[in-house]
C-alpha cells in the first residue's frame, strides 16, 4: 500500500524540476529507488504478493491434490519442485503457502501496529503515570523471549491460524509501542504541535493529525521489518506443531511433514524448498525493510 | 577477525554434520566392536525411546519402562514368542485347582539380588500390591486377594473373582512380574523403590543415570541360563534420527520403533539388519457416537467405503498389513474377514450409505492426531478422502498427552489412535469395545449384543465356544465399525550385524539375555 504510494510519489518527483522543493515522502521514496538492493527486494516481495492474490494462475496443482502413484518426484518439467510423500506437487504447496505466510505477517503487522501505536502514543502524549504504566507493562511482555511468548499463547488459545495470528500479535505489541512512543517524543515538542495545541486541536487530532504522520518514518521501517519476524515465528510456530495444522501449506508446516526425510538425500526437494521459500521472504522484506530505514535517515541525506 | 571465526565455526559444524550423515563401518567407532586386541565385547547397548518413568512394574504403564523391567524381573509364567505357548518361568507347574483357582509350583533355587530367597510371600506380596497400583489395574483387576493362599514355601494359589479362562495369559503382563517383598518395603516408598529395583532377572540393576542411561550386570546367580554379555546399557535417546543415527554409528547395538523413513535409510546400512515382526498393535481410527452424525452405522460404514484404506495406510506406516478388523493376526483368537467384510473402496457405495442416513450433503468431521508423522500423513490422506464424499474434515495434529486427554474424556469426534493388546487374549478387547469400559466410553459405544458376547467369553472355560463367541464378535464389530481399522503393525528393530538371537516380542519386550554374537 505504502509502497505503490512512493512509487506514485516517485514518478512525480521525476517529472518535477529538480530545484524544487519536494515533500519528505518523494524525497524517500527518490532514495529508496536508488538503492538497488531495496529496489530488489521490493521486486521478489511484489511476485511475492502476485503469487498470494492468484495462486490458481501460477500453481498447476490444487494445494492438497493427492496422487498415490506420483509420490516423491524429483524436480522435473511438471513438478519444477517435486512431488511430496503424499504425491502432491510441491509447487502448488509453496505457492499456495504464500498467501498464507503474507496473510499471518501483514495481519498480525496490522493489529499489533494498531495496537502499539495506540498504547505507544497514548503513553508519549500524556505522560507522566499513564506512560509509566503502559510501559511497564511492556517491559513485563519484553522481558519474555517473542517466540516464546508467542509459543506459550499458541499453546493456551490452541491450534489455528486466527490463534497463530493473535500469538504473534501480542508477541509484537511492546516493543512496537515502543518505537511509536519513541518517534512520537521525538515530535511532540516541536513548534508546529504547540501551534496546532494552542489554536484548541483537541488530543486526537493532534495526535492523528499532526503527530502520527510525522513520526511515520521509523514506524514504516519497523512495520516492514516485523512482518519479516511475523512469517518467521509463524513458520517456526507451525513447525514445532502450534501454528496450522496440515495439510494447509504453510511453510513451516510442510518443513515440519518434510523432515523425517532429511537423512535420504534423494529425497532433498522436500526439505529444501520450503525452506528456501522462507529464506528469500524473509531476505527480500530484511532487504526492503533496510533501504527504508537508509531512506528515512536524514544523516544519510546528501 | 570475528566474521572470520564465525565462517571457521560455521565450516566445522557442516564437517560434523557430513561426518555424522555418512559413517561408514569401516570408520565407525572401534570401540564398539571391540575393547583393545582381542578383547571380546562385553557390554550390549540399547536404544529406547523415552526415559522410563519408574521400574516398579505395576506402577508404569508405558513400553520404554516395562521393557527395562523385563529384563531384571521374572514372572510367575512367560510367553515364548516363537511358538506362542505360555511356558514355565518363576513356576515350574501349574494346575486348575477349581475353575476359580490356580495352583503354582515354584521353583526352589531363586534368589532376588538382594540376595533373599524367592519365595511364595513374595509372590503373594506381588498380587496384594498390584491390587492396589492404579497403572496396571486393569491387569490385576480379576484377582482377587482374598483367595490367594500359600500352600507351602514354594507352592501358591492364586484365585480370581469370577471363572476367568484368561488368567494365564494376564499373568504374561509384565504388570505382574515377581517384586522382592524384602526389597519393597526396605525402600520405604514407591517412588524410592523405582529407582531401586531388585527383581530375580537375568540382569541386576545397578545405576541409573537420569535422562541418559540405565545400566544392568549380569545376575551371577540368575536361575536360567546366563546371558553372553556382561554389562546391559540401555540409553535414552528420544529423537527417532538419533537413535537410528546412533545404530549406524555402532554407539547402540540395537533400537526400536523407528518413523519408516528411518526404516528406509537402516535398511540400506552395511552393519545394521533391520528385523521385523507381526505386534498386538492395531492402529486404528475411533469415531465417537457422542456426535451425532457418527452414531449411525451406515456412516462410519461410508467412511470406509470412501478410501482405499490399503494404499494409504502403506504410504503412512511403511510396514506391518492392512487390517481387516480390530484383532491382529498376531493373536490367536484372530479369524480372517468374510468375503463380505471386506470393505473395498467404493465412493458410489459410500454416497449411497450417506444419504441413507440422512446426510447427502455431508457433514463437518474434527480429526485429531498426535504428532507422529505416520498419522498426520494418514490424517491428511483419510481427510482428502472423506472430502470426495462431502465430509468436511479439519485435522488437528496435537501434543500427544493433550490428545490423549480429550479422547479419554471422550470429547473427540475421530482420533488417530494405537491399540495395544496386553496379551495373547480376545478378553483384552473388552474394555476398547464393551459399554462401561474406559475405551468404549471414548467412543461411547454401547451394543447390547457386543456386550453380551464379551461376557459370555470372558467366563466359558470351554476353549472351542470361546473361540466360537470371539469369532462372532469380529464378524460383528466388522459390521458396526466402531473404529475405522488402518494397520496392523509391525514391530520393527534395528540390530548390529554382529549379533543375533533377538527375542521378537509383538508388545516390543524383548529379552536381551537371549542375544549372543554371530
Amino acid at each position: 500500500m505504502h509502497t505503490e504510494a512512493m512509487e506514485r510519489l516517485n514518478k512525480k518527483k521525476k517529472n518535477k524540476s529538480q530545484d524544487k522543493a519536494v515533500g519528505v515522502w518523494a524525497e524517500v521514496a527518490y532514495r529508496l529507488s536508488r538503492n538497488r538492493a531495496a529496489v530488489f527486494g521490493l521486486v521478489i516481495i511484489l511476485i511475492l504478493v502476485l503469487f498470494a492474490l492468484f495462486p490458481q494462475a501460477f500453481a498447476g496443482y490444487g494445494y492438497d491434490d493427492q496422487d498415490y502413484s506420483r509420490i516423491f518426484i524429483a524436480p522435473c518439467a511438471e513438478h519444477p519442485m517435486g512431488t511430496d510423500d503424499l504425491g502432491r506437487d510441491i509447487f502448488s504447496r509453496v505457492v499456495y503457502g504464500t498467501r498464507i505466510s503474507l496473510s499471518v505477517g501483514l495481519i498480525s503487522m496490522l493489529c499489533s501496529l494498531l495496537l502499539g501505536g495506540l498504547l505507544g502514543s497514548l503513553s508519549a502524549v500524556n505522560g507522566g503515570v499513564s506512560d509509566n504504566v503502559i510501559m511497564r507493562i511492556c517491559d513485563v511482555f519484553m522481558s519474555i523471549p517473542g517466540t516464546l511468548l508467542a509459543i506459550s499463547i499458541c499453546a493456551a488459545l490452541g491450534t489455528g491460524m486466527t490463534n497463530l495470528i493473535i500469538a504473534i500479535t501480542i508477541a509484537l505489541v511492546p516493543s512496537f509501542s515502543r518505537t511509536v512512543r519513541a518517534a512520537i517524543l521525538t515530535v511532540k515538542d516541536q513548534e508546529y504541535i504547540e501551534a496546532a495545541r494552542a489554536i484548541g486541536a483537541s488530543k486526537a487530532r493532534l495526535i492523528l493529525r499532526h503527530m502520527f504522520p510525522n513520526a511515520l518514518g521509523p514506524i514504516i521501517v519497523r512495520a516492514t521489518l516485523d512482518v519479516a519476524g511475523g512469517i518467521t515465528t509463524a513458520a517456526a510456530l507451525s513447525f514445532i506443531g502450534l501454528g496450522v495444522a496440515p495439510p494447509t501449506p504453510e511453510w513451516g508446516c510442510m518443513l515440519t511433514q518434510a523432515k523425517q526425510y532429511i537423512t535420504s538425500l534423494d529425497k532433498w526437494y522436500i526439505v529444501v524448498f520450503p525452506g528456501v521459500m522462507i529464506m528469500i521472504t524473509v531476505f527480500a522484506l530484511n532487504l526492503f525493510g533496510d533501504g527504508l530505514r537508509d531512506a528515512f535517515d536524514p544523516r544519510s541525506k546528501n | 577477525m570475528k566474521s572470520h571465526l564465525r565462517i571457521l565455526a560455521l565450516m566445522l559444524a557442516m564437517v560434523l554434520l557430513l561426518s555424522a550423515c555418512g559413517g561408514s563401518p569401516q570408520e565407525g567407532d572401534p570401540s564398539a566392536e571391540n575393547t583393545g586386541d582381542g578383547e571380546v565385547k562385553d557390554t550390549l547397548v540399547i536404544g529406547n525411546y523415552a526415559e522410563p518413568t519408574v521400574l516398579d512394574p505395576p506402577n508404569q504403564n508405558m513400553v520404554p519402562a516395562a521393557l527395562v523391567n523385563v529384563q531384571i524381573y521374572d514372572g510367575l509364567v512367560r510367553q515364548d514368542n516363537e511358538t506362542g505357548e505360555i511356558v514355565p518361568s518363576l513356576a515350574t507347574s501349574w494346575e486348575y485347582v477349581d475353575d476359580y483357582t490356580i495352583r503354582f509350583h515354584l521353583r526352589d533355587d531363586v534368589y532376588f539380588h538382594d540376595g533373599s530367597k524367592m519365595t511364595a510371600e513374595d509372590v503373594k506380596f506381588t498380587f496384594d500390591r498390584g491390587a492396589t497400583c492404579s497403572q496396571k489395574s486393569m491387569i490385576f483387576e480379576p484377582f482377587d486377594p482374598a483367595k490367594t493362599r500359600i500352600v507351602d514355601e514354594y507352592t501358591i494359589e492364586l484365585g480370581t473373582k469370577d471363572v476367568f479362562p484368561a488368567a494365564l495369559s494376564y499373568l504374561t503382563n509384565n504388570g505382574t512380574l515377581i517384586v522382592s517383598k524384602s526389597a519393597v518395603e526396605a525402600a520405604g516408598s514407591d517412588d524410592a523403590y523405582g529407582r531401586q529395583p531388585v527383581g530375580t532377572g537375568a540382569y541386576k540393576f545397578v545405576d541409573w543415570i537420569a535422562g541418559d542411561r540405565i545400566i544392568l550386570e549380569r545376575n551371577e546367580e540368575y536361575w536360567g541360563e546366563l546371558p553372553e554379555f556382561k554389562n546391559l546399557i540401555i540409553r535414552t535417546i528420544a529423537d527417532d534420527t538419533t537413535r537410528a543415527l546412533a545404530l549406524e554409528s555402532g554407539e547402540v547395538d540395537i533400537a526400536y520403533n523407528f518413523a519408516p523413513a528411518q526404516v528406509d535409510m537402516l535398511k540400506n546400512s552395511e552393519v545394521v539388519d533391520v528385523v521385523s515382526a507381526p505386534s498386538y498393535t492395531t492402529n486404528y481410527c475411533g469415531l465417537n457416537s457422542a456426535y451425532e452424525p457418527l452414531s449411525d452405522k451406515r456412516v462410519r460404514q461410508a467412511l470406509r467405503y470412501a478410501v482405499d484404506m490399503d494404499t494409504i495406510s502403506e504410504i503412512a506406516f511403511a510396514s506391518g498389513l492392512p487390517a481387516d478388523g480390530p484383532v491382529t493376526p498376531a493373536l490367536s483368537c484372530y479369524v480372517p474377514a468374510g468375503e463380505d467384510q471386506q470393505y473395498e473402496q467404493d465412493v458410489e457405495k459410500a454416497k449411497q450409505l450417506l444419504a441413507e442416513a440422512g446426510y447427502a450433503d455431508g457433514f463437518d468431521l474434527i480429526l485429531s492426531c498426535n504428532e507422529s508423522q505416520a498419522r498426520i500423513s494418514l490424517a491428511q490422506m483419510l481427510a482428502n478422502a472423506w472430502k470426495e464424499i462431502g465430509v468436511n474434515t479439519e485435522v488437528r495434529s496435537m501434543e500427544f498427552s493433550a490428545q490423549l486427554n480429550e479422547i479419554y474424556n471422550g470429547e473427540s469426534q475421530a482420533f488417530l489412535l494405537g491399540f495395544v493388546a496386553g496379551g495373547n487374549d480376545g478378553e483384552f478387547y473388552r474394555a476398547m469395545f464393551q459399554a462401561g469400559n474406559d475405551g468404549a466410553d471414548w467412543i461411547n459405544y454401547d451394543n447390547p449384543e457386543v456386550n453380551e458376547l464379551f461376557d459370555l467369553a470372558s467366563k466359558e472355560m470351554d476353549a472351542e465356544l470361546r473361540a466360537g463367541y470371539y469369532t462372532e464378535l469380529q464378524t460383528l464389530l466388522r459390521d458396526e465399525m466402531p473404529w475405522l481399522w488402518v494397520r496392523f503393525a509391525d514391530n520393527i528393530w534395528g540390530i548390529s550385524k554382529d549379533l543375533t538371537g533377538l527375542d521378537l516380542d509383538p508388545e516390543w519386550y524383548s529379552e536381551y539375555r537371549f542375544i549372543t554374537s554371530k
